[in-house]
């Protein structure tokens, strides 16, 4: 046996599945209520797929008992007591009553009525509790039409009946079957008339028999087309919708409107469907698709919408989808309430009021009894709502919503789609730019082009709100700008032009590094302009040192580089600079300046520009102007001691360049106490050392004879045992004039100038000349002079003692 | 301390070592003793001046911030050239004394560098008269030996220079200097040694005197200095160095004009160096890194000198070239300074380690109480640290019952406020606080 019911259930998911690609639905259709063919999103697979398995459940294991209850006694049979002819389906004469199927035709007083669905008959009691004689349904062939005003007359009552109608409403009733009842200006009275029937036919004769069950899909579908037709009325809407509800369950018919009510914004209620679907996924604890929170969220008995909700449908439908799955990814979980689903019908028809048919032992959640999913919900659709604002007040105001000046009101993700081909030349001078540019990243767009189309409050000027929803404009539809109001960038409005790029890693708001890249960018950028020649160098050492300097993700790599170019458009000025220098330490500052230094020395010249844009900065950073040149000499020289080049100490703003780091004391500036390094004094000894040799060969001193004892001559001295054979006065080799002055002066330690001049006179010579050029001798021969000062004149005892020969001194 | 150390001290080296540093200045001689550090600068420098022996010339700018040592660099490297045989030149810039000016400024200037005018064996300066001699006397053997007239030998040696601007009155000036050797007319010598120190004022007057129509005025200081470069030549030196110091008056000078008419006789100086149309000549100039880079009023602001000067890719991979004409000093560190404390105990002790006053861990100590003192300053601007460290040797050497460690707590040193006259910027209109300017003026005090 098992094989055959395995079969069953396979041909009916078949044919259901069949029934149900026919007629599409999605939870949205229906809401907008357009017959636009919406572009299909992959979250509308999600509910269908749980319809598929529900369907393949309830079949095979039917979960499903209904049962129909009269009030006040319950009943659990279809035998309603009391009544005789409760055999539906069969009529007890042809004139009493009788059905007329739904292909069936009848004319009743010469009115031809096509479609059946329809109790024709003299005679047909309303069903026990009722307290009819006379169902309302029943057209009574014998009673009086008449064609005139129907509005003539009292007002419809509500529960009307086809009997208490006056001749000329039967009339205009008779006449609205015939035309295919379809008429959209038709009473609603006269719709529900024809409704009670079904009702009757639906939830009574079913019961008796196979004929009606058979019939049950069409009077579903003629439900739903009147839904759709007359769904406005909320009453009917609520009857009609509930009880495609219930045949759904009752009859395995699955309603295309079930589920997502008819195109109110909001139901008031959830329909049974809806409730089915959202308690399984809750069942199963699966997150809920944004679609059906919406449906959730609209259908909820507590939700209502402000006007921009129900102004904007659409932007509201495409914003909230958008905001839920932007805060809950694939949806929001929610936690099963203890509360079990019930699903009731009430029927409309005073024929079978009171009656309350109810289908329960679902062993679903029910969902609408929670409230903590909804407040989630509600707290999303008001944001979208605060969004939507501006553009549903442009709309009331203009009664548009299409015009570039009402999208720039709208959020930034919401334009996209709604330009049309005129209004996206917006961005043809970005895009020609970009592409013009070849492969390059980032194009310099002109303002002026850029807000030629895009509406602003004063023509050709972009204020900064303006700005920076151009911005974000144009981070919807894939460009960034720099600069950009939106991060702390300046207004775009005041410059030529802004650097576009393709946003490559998305739209993310820069972190705070990214906000110090640009400030010292800023600056960089004004000192390596400064000589009018921002060259590459000092781009790339720019760009370089701040990336690597401030990790930056990639998307603020790529903006930085985009404001990067702009700023090397524009002459860059000290506009809002002072406000963001004032939150720096004044570690920070000085870091900051060092970088600049060495931006500006980049390509390996300081101009004189560069200088003076320096000691322009360096006030706005809170140092002294005159710092500047100390801190080149700084970058200049070595930073300790070594006799090769030696790598300069440039400050590396790479690893000095923390900015909330803590400062760094440099080594020269500020020790907490005096601490040695030995090595570096052993270096510095090593350096001196070298020096000393240089310069031990240029004074180059007897001591050293001395300190070797004797042994080895320093070139070009003579030692004392050289001397004792020739006397130093011999070595000294002079002219005869001067050694005889030399001899005179020998004797004495010190002479008056003029006493020296005169012995020169007598002599023949010249005293200054013949002095330099003794003493110069003596420089050669032992490294000192023989004669020092210029007045008084000393003999250097130490030399005649050393070195010169008894006989020479007498 | 160290093998570094080694080596007798001349007494008189000594001496005036410790007097000067006592006194806070840059010693005159003996440098090479307490120098620390700097190998690569002092080589540098020694081999523009083998370059100046050889016929060449040379240009360096020596930059430093206030207390990194400049003038004491400019010293010994003056020292160096006039163990190499050069005649030095040196002054420092003052409001009176520029390169360029119509007041006279020049002129004083060049009677400051003629007045210093120094060689090897008068080595502070008064060498004029002796340098004169020493080419007379030269002639003058010349003359014997060639049996020809004095006057003769000298017009040959001296037509190269009568050739220069101004040549022809030099040579006058220097044979009327002979004349008056020769004809024991010591007013006419003296005239001579006047003229050739710039010490005329009229033409009228030189004229009077010597003969001559021109003096060294204003305009003709560069010119000078030129022909004295040929002129100690002559007389068997190896060549000129002029050594101008405080190169920031200039920098000082408010009147735009005359500031860039005096860094134009710069870039002679620096064009005639570097192309080398000048011979055994060189250019010593010390200053702050304002007076440099400054891009308003240092020499930066001249832009044929900028080009010049800008030194050489120092930020493109921090290499250091000391062949360009900058020539950047650092202040000292402290490490730097600890050494150069071991080299004035040396020297004190006059060289001989026996002869220590103080331990090594005297030194630490006595930076220690400067540190705490005056904070970093004490090493980044030392003179005053010196000048106190050397006075409490002194006092020392003449107690030697006293123990340094009783001395140290006494040690006053003060800080070294940074004079205007390097700070470069005026105040006034760079509007720059003067917050940090102490009143004081850079002299410490050590009280016993």
């Amino acid at each position: 046996m098992e094989w055959f019911w395995i079969l069953a259930a396979g041909a009916f998911v078949l044919i259901w599945l069949v029934s149900r690609a026919a007629q599409p639905k999605s939870p949205y259709q229906s809401f907008t209520g357009s017959s636009e063919s919406e572009p299909r999103t992959p979250s509308q697979e999600v509910p269908r797929k749980h319809a598929q398995r529900r369907a393949a459940r309830t079949t095979q294991t039917p979960a499903v008992t209904i049962t129909v209850s009269t009030s006040p006694s319950v009943g659990n049979s279809w035998a309603i007591p009391g009544y005789r002819d409760a055999t539906p389906g069969t009529c007890r004469t042809e004139s009493h009553r009788r059905w007329v199927p739904p292909d069936g035709e009848v004319t009743v007083k010469g009115v031809e009525i096509p479609g059946g669905m329809i109790y024709v008959g003299s005679k047909m009691a309303g069903l026990p509790g009722s307290y009819r004689s006379v169902d309302p349904a029943l057209i009574n062939p014998h009673i009086a039409v008449r064609a005139g005003s129907e509005d003539s007359g009292e007002e419809l009552s509500y529960w009307t009946s086809y009997a208490d109608l006056s001749a000329e409403r039967r009339y205009a009733y008779l006449q609205w079957l015939a035309g295919g009842r379809s008429d959209p200006e038709v009473n609603i009275a006269y719709v529900f008339l024809f409704f009670y029937g079904l009702e009757r036919r639906l939830l009574f004769d079913t019961g008796a028999g196979p004929t009606a069950l058979k019939e049950v899909p069409v009077i579903a579908a003629e439900i739903e087309r009147l839904l759709n037709l007359y769904g406005d009325n909320h009453s009917f809407h609520n009857y009609a919708a509930n009880l495609l509800d219930y045949i759904w369950l009752k009859f395995g018919c699955p309603s295309t409107r079930g589920l997502y009510g008819s195109s109110q914004q909001t139901s008031w209620r959830m329909s049974a469907g809806l409730k089915i679907e959202l308690g399984e996924l809750v069942d199963a604890k699966e997150p809920i698709p944004d679609l059906w929170a919406l449906s959730w969220f609209l259908h909820h008995p507590a939700t209502s919408l402000r006007t921009p909700g129900r102004r904007c449908r659409r932007e509201f439908r495409d914003l909230f989808l958008l905001r839920y799955r932007e805060k809950f990814g694939a949806g929001m979980r929610v936690r099963p309430p203890k509360k079990r689903l019930t699903v009731e019908y009430r029927p409309a028809t005073p024929s079978l009021y009171a009656n309350t048919f109810r289908a329960e032992n679902l062993d679903l959640p029910d969902v609408e009894s929670l409230t903590a999913p909804l407040t989630k919900l509600k707290g999303v659709a008001e944001t979208v709502q605060d969004e939507l604002d501006a553009y549903s007040r442009w709309v009331g105001r203009h009664e548009e919503g299409k015009s570039l000046e009402a999208l720039a009101l709208l959020p930034a993700a919401l334009i996209p789609g709604r330009l049309s081909e005129d209004q996206r030349a917006i961005l043809k001078p970005v895009e020609s730019r970009l592409e013009d540019d070849g492969d390059a990243r980032v194009a310099l767009v002109p303002v002026r082009e850029l807000i030629e189309r895009w509406p602003t409050k004063k023509r050709g000027t972009l204020y900064k709100n303006e700005a920076k929803k151009l911005a974000a404009f144009l981070a919807s539809v894939g460009f960034g700008m720099e600069p950009d109001p939106r991060y702390g960038g300046p207004n775009p409005g005041r410059s030529d032009s802004v650097a576009m790029y393709r946003l490559a890693a998305g739209d993310d708001e820069p972190g705070e590094p990214y906000g110090w890249a640009t400030l010292l960018l800023h600056l960089g950028a004004a000192v390596a302009s400064a000589d009018e020649d921002f060259s590459e160098e000092e781009e790339r050492l720019l760009e370089g040192h701040l990336e690597e300097a401030l990790e930056l993700s990639a998307s603020e790599r790529l903006r930085l580089r985009a404001h990067l170019r702009w700023l090397m458009s524009e002459p860059p000025d000290f506009r809002g600079i002072r406000a963001r220098i004032k939150v720096l330490s004044e570690q920070e500052r000085e870091a900051m300046a060092r970088f600049l230094l060495s931006v500006a020395a980049a390509d390996g010249k300081l101009e004189g520009r560069e200088l003076a844009m320096l000691e322009k900065i360096y006030p706005l950073l809170g140092l002294e102007p005159g710092r500047v040149h100390s801190e080149i000499h700084s970058l200049a020289i070595r930073p300790g001691p070594a006799a090769e080049p030696v790598t300069v100490d440039r400050g590396t703003p790479a690893q000095e360049f923390q900015i909330p780091g803590p400062p760094q004391p440099s080594r020269e500036t500020s020790p907490d106490v005096v601490r040695l390094d030995a090595s570096r004094i052993a270096a510095i000894q090593s350096e001196s050392r070298k020096a000393a040799d240089l310069l031990h060969t240029i004074f180059a001193e007897e001591a050293e004879v001395e300190a070797s004892g004797g042994a080895t001559a320093v070139e070009g001295t003579p030692l004392k045992s050289e001397v004792a054979e020739e006397g130093g006065l011999a070595l000294l080799r002079l002219k005869d004039s001067q050694q005889r002055f030399l001899r005179r002066l020998l004797p004495r330690e010190t002479w008056s100038r003029i006493e020296v001049e005169a012995v020169a006179r007598e002599e023949g010579i010249m005293a200054g000349g013949s002095i330099e050029m003794i003493n110069e001798r003596c420089f050669e021969l032992w490294d000192e002079p023989l004669l020092e000062g210029g007045d008084p004149i000393e003999v250097n005892h130490y030399l005649v003692t050393e070195f010169f020969s008894e006989e020479e001194l007498r | 301390m160290s093998e570094s150390n080694t080596g007798r001290i001349r007494r008189r080296d000594r001496d005036t070592i410790l007097q000067s540093l006592a006194a806070g200045v840059v010693p005159r001689r003996g440098q090479q003793h307490v120098q620390v550090g700097r190998a690569g600068e002092i080589k540098a420098l020694i081999e523009d001046l083998e370059r100046l022996r050889d016929g060449g010339s040379a240009v360096r700018f020596v930059i430093g911030r206030y207390g990194s040592g400049k003038t004491f660099f400019l010293h010994l490297v003056r020292s160096i050239a006039l163990e190499r045989q050069l005649v030095t030149m040196h002054a420092d810039l003052a409001p009176d004394r520029r390169l360029q000016a119509s007041g006279g400024q020049a002129q004083n200037l060049y009677q400051e560098l003629a007045r210093n005018l120094s060689t090897r064996t008068s080595p502070e300066g008064g060498a004029m008269p002796g340098v004169v001699e020493r080419f007379v006397s030269k002639a003058l053997d010349e003359a014997q030996q060639k049996d020809m007239a004095p006057t003769q030998v000298m017009q040959e040696k001296l037509h190269r220079l009568s050739q220069m601007v101004g040549g022809y009155d030099f040579a006058s000036v220097v044979e009327a200097y002979w004349q008056g050797h020769h004809e024991g007319r010591e007013e006419l010598r003296n005239s001579a040694v006047r003229w050739l120190r710039g010490e005329y004022s009229t033409k009228t007057d030189a004229r009077k005197d010597l003969g001559v129509r021109t003096h060294i005025d204003d305009r003709a200081v560069y010119d000078h200095i030129k022909l004295l470069a040929q002129f100690v030549v002559l007389s068997g030196y190896e060549g000129l160095l002029v050594t101008l110091d405080e190169m920031v008056n200039l920098f000082k000078i408010a009147h735009t004009q005359s500031r860039q008419s005096n860094y134009e006789q710069i870039l002679r100086m620096v064009n005639d160096c570097l192309q080398g149309t000048v011979e055994h000549l060189g250019f010593l100039f010390g200053g702050t890194p304002e007076f440099l880079t400054d891009p308003r009023r240092g020499l930066y602001s001249y832009d044929a000198l900028r080009t010049r000067l800008q030194e050489n890719a120092f930020a493109v991979d921090g290499l250091r070239d000391l062949s360009g004409p900058v020539v950047r000093l650092p202040n000292l560190t402290q490490e730097e300074l600890y050494v150069l404390l071991t080299r004035l105990r040396h020297v004190q002790a006059g060289g001989d380690p026996e002869k220590y006053l103080v331990p090594d861990g005297a030194l630490t100590a006595f930076m220690e109480h400067c540190f705490q003192r005056i904070g970093a300053e004490y090493f980044q601007t030392p003179r005053n640290t010196i000048k106190a460290f050397v006075q409490l040797m002194a006092v020392l050497d003449q107690n030697p019952d006293v123990s340094w460690k009783e001395l140290l707590g006494r040690v006053e040193v003060e800080d070294d406020a940074v004079p205007e006259i390097d700070r470069g910027n005026d105040a006034v209109e760079t509007g720059e606080g003067a917050a940090d300017i102490g009143d004081d003026d850079g002299l410490a005090t050590f009280r016993l």
